[in-house]
């Protein structure tokens, strides 16, 4: 959606967006492969409904050069993400964003994410990060979550 | 005082030294506060000291370079000696680049890596040039116009006209009443036109933004469409020049039409563009800091650069990655873009933008 409102630069009018757009982020000094970074940044944002069903992500070129990274790194991850159900490659047009229909309960991945998250927020107290920034950032998750649901 | 066209083609010429002086004194302030003489540093490192001082002598070496090719090339228009306003043209450049040289030499111990955090925007982009494709194709139908006009008056046109004159004003290069004599202005301005669309396409479609979250993404997104419009505004100024040009056919027996016309043109684009980088610095870091932000700024471990390493920069000035996709990529040096010299696109995209006026205008050189 553009904002009408637009700002007037050397007889230029240039418009902004009003909605936030999604940003992917990756850091490629991190020990965890960029293409996994990747799928991980896209799922972030297609669990947080920042994209709708049909929607065409950039083509892998497109995001490869906006990432500076090699055009199998972000292939890999497109190609992971569609075996996960989210995405719907098809040659020559790119990715599209699937309708993921809910996954069946399952008590073993329920047990996997808790483990995970404690890992991860000991490993966060061991950087240093506060006890309080960590509690803030999981009630934060957690709001949006019951806002969600 | 005498204004003939020697004098009008002497101002022009020495402003124009000016000018490009004045561009090469300011551009370390117009780089990216993280990006100096082409090295990654600390942003506030240009503000220490010893960032004035690598600054200040750069500068210097600017003034006495400028300085100098201007006395060289007065005393080359004055004393009639080609060699002189020749080697005056080649002292600015030549010496630009060893102050740039000297000055980035000093900066390299002072470098720091660049942040290894990148971003990009996940809506599909859609090339979007200015005015669209009926205002980018204008400066075509301007000169189509030329040769329709042209055409209708071929009866008119003499079998020899001049195209070229003297800073004496008498003409020393004439054309003959043929396609390639009458049209050659006009098909090279369709060439360089061409070219620049091409150019202006390319960076629109295929060339990398460094930052694309906050207030600093938008002014990126600013300064790059800018760019555009100067793209467009040289490409008409290019189309009206050369149908101007071809018109001199039809004045053939009359005086030689006044270069002053086309030196103040020429002065007031120039004049005009490097007004506009002063403005905007590279990337829009110049440009107003509060701007509409509509996106998230993310925080990043500074300095960002350019995202590139130092080492994939020969001289600080041409890139070399061959492990980067991006063909068109943001100079670190000057305002604008670069191409990864690493691909063997980019050499033949630089060998069709030099290659093909140069081939255009030695055909046209000896069909006539």
């Amino acid at each position: 959606m553009l904002d009408r409102r637009a700002v007037r630069l050397y007889g230029v009018h240039v418009h902004h967006t009003k909605v936030p757009r999604p940003i992917l982020q990756i850091d490629l000094s991190l020990a965890t492969p960029a293409y996994e970074q990747i799928a991980s940044g896209l799922r972030r944002l297609l669990v947080e409904g920042a994209f709708r069903a049909g929607d065409q992500l950039p083509t892998v070129r497109r995001l490869a050069m906006d990432l500076g990274v090699h055009h199998n790194t972000v292939a890999e991850a497109y190609r992971l993400l569609a075996g996960e159900g989210w995405l719907d490659l098809r040659r020559g047009r790119g990715a599209a964003v699937r309708e993921k229909p809910p996954a069946r309960p399952d008590p073993r991945a329920r047990a996997r994410f808790g483990r995970r998250l404690k890992e991860l927020v000991a490993k966060a107290i061991t950087e240093g990060v506060p006890r309080a920034a960590l509690s803030e950032e999981i009630e934060s998750l957690s709001s949006l979550l019951r806002k969600e649901r | 005082m005498n204004v003939g066209p020697a004098f009008v083609f002497s101002v022009g010429i020495l402003s124009t030294l000016g000018f490009t002086g004045l561009l090469l004194f300011l551009l370390p302030r117009l780089t990216r506060p993280d990006i100096y003489f082409g090295v990654t540093v600390q942003p506030h490192f240009r503000e220490t000291p010893e960032g004035r001082d690598i600054q200040g002598r750069y500068r210097r070496e600017i003034v006495v370079h400028t300085l100098v090719a201007v006395a060289l090339v007065y005393a080359g228009l004055r004393l009639k000696i080609s060699a002189a306003f020749l080697a005056g043209i080649l002292w600015q450049g030549l010496g630009f680049f060893s102050a740039f040289l000297r000055a980035r030499k000093k900066v390299m111990p002072h470098a720091v890596e660049p942040s290894t955090v990148r971003e990009a925007e996940l809506t599909p982009v859609q090339t979007r040039l200015p005015g669209g494709w009926l205002l980018q194709s204008a400066p075509f139908v301007v000169l189509i116009a030329a040769g329709i006009w042209l055409h209708l008056h071929w009866d008119q046109i003499p079998e020899g006209f001049p195209v070229h004159w003297g800073l004496n004003g008498r003409p020393n290069g004439w054309a003959s009443r043929s396609l390639a004599g009458v049209y050659s202005p006009l098909m090279m301005g369709v060439t360089v036109c061409g070219g620049m669309l091409l150019l202006t396409y390319a960076i629109a479609a295929f060339s990398r933004r460094i930052r694309v979250s906050g207030a600093s993404g938008e002014r990126e997104l600013r300064f790059r469409y800018i760019m555009l419009c100067i793209m467009l505004g040289a490409e008409f100024f290019v189309a009206f020049l050369l149908s101007w040009v071809s018109f001199f056919a039809l004045r053939a027996g009359q005086a030689m039409p006044n270069p002053a016309a086309v030196m103040l043109g020429n002065l007031a684009l120039v004049a005009a563009i490097t007004l506009i980088l002063i403005h905007t610095g590279q990337g829009g870091t110049r440009l107003e800091r509060s701007g509409p932000s509509g996106v998230t700024s993310f925080a990043e471990p500074s300095p960002v650069g350019d995202r590139t390493l130092d080492s994939h920069w020969k001289a600080g000035m041409f890139y070399f990655n061959s492990e980067d996709p991006a063909i068109i990529v943001e100079k670190r040096f000057g305002i604008g873009f670069t191409l990864n010299f690493a691909h063997p696109l980019s050499w033949a995209i630089t060998l069709l933008l030099v290659g093909v006026p140069l081939g255009f205008v030695f055909l046209m050189a000896h069909l006539k």
